[in-house]
């Protein structure tokens, strides 16, 4: 028994989770929370240089790693900086856990004109799963294990928690026992083997199919988000269409793969090749998968299969629901639609031949610069529509370990500080931002603590045109920031320069050791 | 006569026609209807900055300096809760903000389902904002925009936000001739406040307690600034001898070289502030929320024995905190006015039991002054913040056309403490949030507003790096402001709470070695850096004479706190302290011998002066 603090006891609940790092501007009402993490060498506090950042920074190390990763920003001031950055996560069905300090909560809600702060946790409650206030220091082990839950359950999302100043510097005599909720808890893929009527409907509908179609979203396949199903799919045999929210899990190397949706919706005969489908697989919808569904009818008849672990998710055009774990339900009906492999294998065959020439690769200048930056150990982030349609044409057919395309009407620049926060949770691969120089600005500043911290970034800037000319010679700022430039083609237009960010230390390896 | 334009044209008109001039963005094709619309509109600016945050914070400085109108056009989703910083600011310091966004054609999702784009973004904006709308049909749109223009001033002033589903700019209306066209408002008009008279009853009430009172006390905060008051509260002040404070909202209504003005706003005067609103029997508070940076105007820091008289424009603003033995709603300037009639019908003048409570006032100020100057004094190894701040204030008080815009944590307080005697239009800041990192973007808005005048942008090292992309606007529009940085490599509000709580357990609070020169000349704008005090006029002389954006970094020591802080931090953590380990407490003290025993001494000579009010030097001193 000794006096904890809640700080120390929500560092604790944290840390039971598996939380390695927090990205995180400090403010006066989480004293005892860097206080905490300071004392304790196995979980570290990430510095970006504005609130916005956090939760992106956050968002890639998530995505990248599998492993949890809260963001934090201070009451009020802090907190309306980072909700731009958090909504991104909320749109791209990320789990970053978000937590801030309140004042005290006597006088926290409703707002009464207190420094710096508002009625917080009302701006966070559309663009979280779940947000909730801790009032007593007693409940933040099952608040924090709450939030856990509620971020991971089903569709992944971020959630927040507002905890009021008192209660993160109100210290109690406090057990081990009452510390240490949470480190049981396994995340983030449970195992839920499914509905065994639905499964044998959907085994049996696929069995009837001559040309199944597989369409795999929400992130699945990620890291933490049943990778195996990679090699459940291949077995399977439909040809696999991804989302951007799942791009490069499997791209045409792999037999099944077909590659990118979004190259097949973007043309009359990609259309055309999905329209004639007659069966069509969703593993975990998205707003992408939606959207296909709307632009791509095929015939009244085609039967939608849609594998979910939650509910919720499910289409009302879906006819055969299916609730259970992706991978449970790949091995069912693998098992129970035998040889649909080989049946569908000239189907497949014709898709993915069919694809090549309908959603034809065009990387442009590109090619050389990204075909440098792809291999089996790089990480590449394209963040743009331009950087997407290239990365997406020519990634589709080469290798590398995790690819992901960012939609620039979610966020302006989101793209750095994503790459930013996978370069720290992934050392030992090479991360690759492909962006146009306008949203590399938006975000520009986080190269600064970056390089301090010690991470490597390679950046491939685009000119494409879509923004008004600059003003400024952006080879100049990124050598103000500490960057080297490799290539400056200015007579080349498309492709404006390649930068790389050199970490000034060599401890990003061991920040990042789980 | 009838004609078809787009909803996108008639929102442009519409935007101008009330009197928006300037509109600031991030360009997107979603906007591009719009932008072109806006563009073909006399009197509106379009100034694109680099990211939503920034651009929002722009419109937002621009509100603030100028007093005319100004909104901020961005795309959705992500982008649009970009411009919740400035919206909160703008809310926390009611300033008539027009935030306009892009939503979704779709209605929000009440189930938050699995298409996360259809999240309600409107609901995110409910809790910072006077007023929200959907744009839902082409023709509610000059409507709905003149609604959210009077929403926010007049009466009750702050932001407002504007939804524009994307399908809308794609329609068309057929409307009449007689369109919006601006100028409904014209583009150069200041944003009157409503101009209010209070109650006659309620004033006679005020100025029987007035002349009733023994230990009197005027605390004037923003809403003196933006009801223009500033010249009737001097008269008020000078006639009857009235002591005044200000709030650090208030900053720069009154002189602070006014004899009767007790110094820099709220707990920034330290002694003469704890001293005035612990003994005062009676505080004329105007245009002030008591909100937290003033202890809420309640006890422990108050006096609870205090009668207030409190006016306000905004009807719930009073007895939010206090309990007022008169509330006046009514205009600042109007409501001084009709006391100033009533004190004169009275035959009233100043009471003579006022002059030795005056002269301890004044005895308290003109110490702490000279307190301050030897605490600036201090031998360091960079520059003392104090004395910087005296050096900016004295560039911003010789030149009537400078603007200075403050940044930072402790930067505003050191500015506050060493508050340069400005006028009310001179220093902008967000007081209601505090936050940092909106000061490019407001020093750009500043500068659009007053094209003619010297920005200078006073910012700590931590907030300089928030909005840094501005630059690169700054650049683009060739603004010439000038940039001080008041570098101390740290996040040097909470690294004193660290150094004094914790044990020196600094972590997250030191950012050493950035090189702001290289980063600033990189985006193409001047840049020098000085370390000695003596530097700093001549290092300013040269960047302002340059015709584009000039940073100068001041190097300043972060071993200095400024001792404000603890009375801000006594309402920051109230009925929390009991928390604090005592031994943890009494280490740090230990490991902060090595500050030097004179900054030590500063601090005790703080708690014991204006936390424990003891002066005997002070309340016997002949002025």
């Amino acid at each position: 028994m000794r006096y904890v603090s809640g700080g120390e006891l929500l560092v604790d609940c944290l840390r039971g989770h598996g939380v390695r790092h927090i990205f995180s501007i400090i403010g006066g009402q989480m004293g005892t929370i860097y206080d905490t993490v300071g004392r304790r060498p196995d979980i570290d506090v990430i510095v970006p240089r504005n609130e916005t950042s956090a939760p992106l920074m956050a968002a890639g190390y998530i995505a990248t790693t599998g492993r949890p990763a809260v963001s934090m920003a201070t009451v009020g001031a802090g907190v309306v900086y980072e909700v731009g950055g958090l909504t991104h996560a909320w749109l791209n069905y990320l789990p970053v856990i978000s937590i801030a300090p309140q004042v005290q909560s006597w006088k926290m809600k409703p707002h009464q004109e207190s420094l710096q702060s508002c009625n917080q946790d009302e701006i966070f409650e559309p663009i979280t799963r779940w947000n909730a206030i801790i009032y007593h220091r007693d409940r933040i082990p099952q608040l924090v294990d709450r939030a856990f839950r509620e971020a991971y359950t089903g569709v992944p999302g971020p959630v927040h928690l507002d905890v009021p100043v008192d209660v993160l510097f109100q210290r109690k005599l406090t057990g081990r026992g009452k510390r240490a909720r949470g480190l049981a808890h396994a995340l983030p893929a449970p195992i839920l083997p499914g509905d065994s009527t639905a499964l044998a409907a959907a085994a049996g509908l696929l069995a009837d199919s001559q040309r199944g179609l597989v369409l795999l979203g929400q992130g699945l396949g990620r890291k933490g988000r049943f990778p195996g199903i990679v090699q459940l799919l291949n077995r399977l045999g439909l040809p696999v269409l991804t989302t951007r929210y799942s791009a490069g899990v499997l791209s045409r190397r792999h037999q099944a793969g077909a590659g990118l949706a979004l190259l097949y919706t973007g043309t009359e005969a990609g259309r055309a090749l999905i329209n004639r489908a007659d069966a069509l697989l969703i593993i975990g919808a998205d707003s992408e998968s939606m959207a296909l569904l709307e632009g791509c009818p095929g015939s009244g008849d085609r039967p939608v299969i849609q594998v979910e672990i939650d509910s919720q998710a499910f289409l009302a055009d879906t006819r055969v629901p299916l609730l259970a774990d992706p991978q449970s339900a790949l091995e069912t009906l693998i098992l129970r639609a035998p040889g649909l492999a080989a049946r569908a294998k000239p189907w497949g065959e014709e898709f993915i031949s069919g694809g090549e020439t309908a959603a034809k690769p065009d990387p442009g200048p590109l090619t050389a610069a990204l075909q440098q930056a792809a291999g089996e150990n790089s990480i590449i982030v394209a963040d743009g529509s331009t950087a997407v349609r290239h990365a997406a044409a020519l990634l589709q057919d080469r290798a590398c370990r995790d690819l992901f395309l960012l939609d620039e009407r979610e966020a302006l620049g989101a793209g750095l500080p994503f790459a930013l926060g996978a370069a720290l949770g992934n050392p030992d691969s090479r991360v690759t931002l492909i962006c146009n120089h306008s949203a590399l600005l938006a975000n520009i500043r986080e190269l600064s603590p970056a390089g301090k911290l010690g991470l490597n970034l390679q950046m491939i800037i685009l000119d494409d045109g879509a923004t008004a000319p600059l003003a400024v010679d952006t080879a100049a700022v990124l050598k103000g920031l500490g960057c080297r430039i490799l290539t400056a083609d200015h007579a080349g237009r498309e492709l404006g320069l390649t930068a790389i960010l050199t970490g000034e230390t060599a401890d990003s390896a061991a920040r990042a050791a789980p | 006569m009838k004609n078809e334009i787009t909803a996108a044209e008639l929102l442009a008109r519409s935007i101008a026609a009330q009197g928006i001039g300037l509109v600031t963005t991030v360009p997107t094709p979603r906007l591009r209807p719009l932008l072109e619309a806006l563009a073909g509109v006399d009197g509106v600016r379009l100034v694109e900055a680099r990211n939503e945050t920034a651009a929002a914070g722009i419109a937002d400085g621009y509100v603030r300096c100028s007093r005319r109108r100004a909104a901020v056009l961005t795309d959705g989703y992500g982008r649009a809760l970009s411009q919740m910083s400035a919206v909160t600011n703008a809310w926390a310091d009611k300033m008539p903000l027009l935030a306009l966004a892009l939503g979704d054609d779709r209605p929000p999702d009440p189930n938050k389902g699995v298409d996360r784009y259809r999240f309600d973004q409107g609901a995110a904006f409910q809790p910072v904002t006077r007023h929200r709308t959907r744009l839902e049909d082409p023709e509610g749109i000059p409507a709905a925009i003149r609604k959210a223009a009077l929403d926010t001033a007049g009466g009750r002033m702050g932001p407002a936000y504007i939804e524009i589903p994307l399908g809308l700019l794609k329609r068309t209306v057929t409307a009449a001739a007689d369109l919006p066209s601006p100028p409904e408002v014209p583009p150069d008009r200041t944003l009157e406040p409503a101009r209010l008279t209070g109650d006659p009853a309620a004033v006679e009430e005020a100025v029987r307690l007035i002349r009733k009172a023994r230990r009197p006390l005027i605390l004037c905060g923003a809403g003196v600034k933006s009801s223009g008051a500033d010249g009737e509260l001097l008269t008020l002040v000078g006639q009857y001898r009235l002591p005044v404070a200000m709030t650090m909202a208030g900053m720069g209504a009154v002189p602070v070289s006014h004899p009767l003005c007790l110094g820099g706003p709220s707990y920034a005067a330290g002694e003469v502030f704890h001293v005035a609103i612990k003994e005062a029997d009676l505080v004329i508070a105007l245009g002030t929320a008591f909100g937290g940076l003033e202890g809420f105007g309640l006890p422990p820091l108050w006096s609870g024995d205090i009668s207030f008289i409190h006016v306000d424009i905004d009807p719930l603003q009073l007895g939010l905190n206090v309990l007022p033995r008169v509330s006046i709603r009514g205009d600042v300037r109007t409501v001084i006015g009709q006391l100033l009639q009533s004190l004169k019908a009275h035959g009233f003048a100043a009471k003579p039991e006022w002059v030795p409570w005056n002269r301890l006032l004044g005895n308290l100020k003109y110490a702490r002054r000279e307190r301050l100057d030897r605490n600036a004094g201090l031998k360091t190894d960079n520059i003392h913040q104090g004395a910087l701040c005296r050096q900016v204030g004295e560039i911003v008080a010789e030149r009537a056309d400078t603007v200075l815009v403050i940044d930072g944590g402790n930067t505003p307080l050191y500015a506050a403490m060493y508050a340069p005697n400005v006028r009310p239009d001179q220093v902008i800041f967000p007081f209601g949030m505090a936050a940092l990192g909106s000061g490019l973007a407001y020093a750009i808005g500043a500068q659009l507003a007053f094209p003619e005048k010297q920005v200078i942008l006073f910012t700590g090292d931590g907030s300089f790096l928030y909005n840094i992309q501005e630059l690169e606007t700054m650049c683009r529009l060739g603004l010439p402001v000038t940039v001080l940085i008041n570098n101390d490599s740290a996040w040097n509000m909470i690294r004193a709470m660290q150094d004094m709580f914790y044990a020196r357990n600094f972590v997250g609070t030191d950012i050493p070695g950035v090189d702001h020169l290289q980063i600033a000349m990189g985006f193409g704008a001047r840049a020098e850096r000085v370390s000695s005090l003596e530097a700093v006029p001549a290092a300013f002389r040269r960047a302002s004479r340059h015709p584009g954006p000039a940073v100068i970094d001041c190097l300043t020591d972060k071993v200095n706190t400024p001792d404000a802080l603890i009375s801000f931090a006594l309402v920051e953590f109230q009925g929390v302290l009991r928390y604090f380990s005592p031994l943890l407490f009494l280490k740090s003290m230990w490991l902060m011998r090595d500050v030097g025993i004179k900054r030590m001494a500063h601090m005790a000579g703080y708690i014991v002066k204006a936390l424990l009010r003891i002066n005997p030097g002070a309340r016997r001193r002949k002025p």
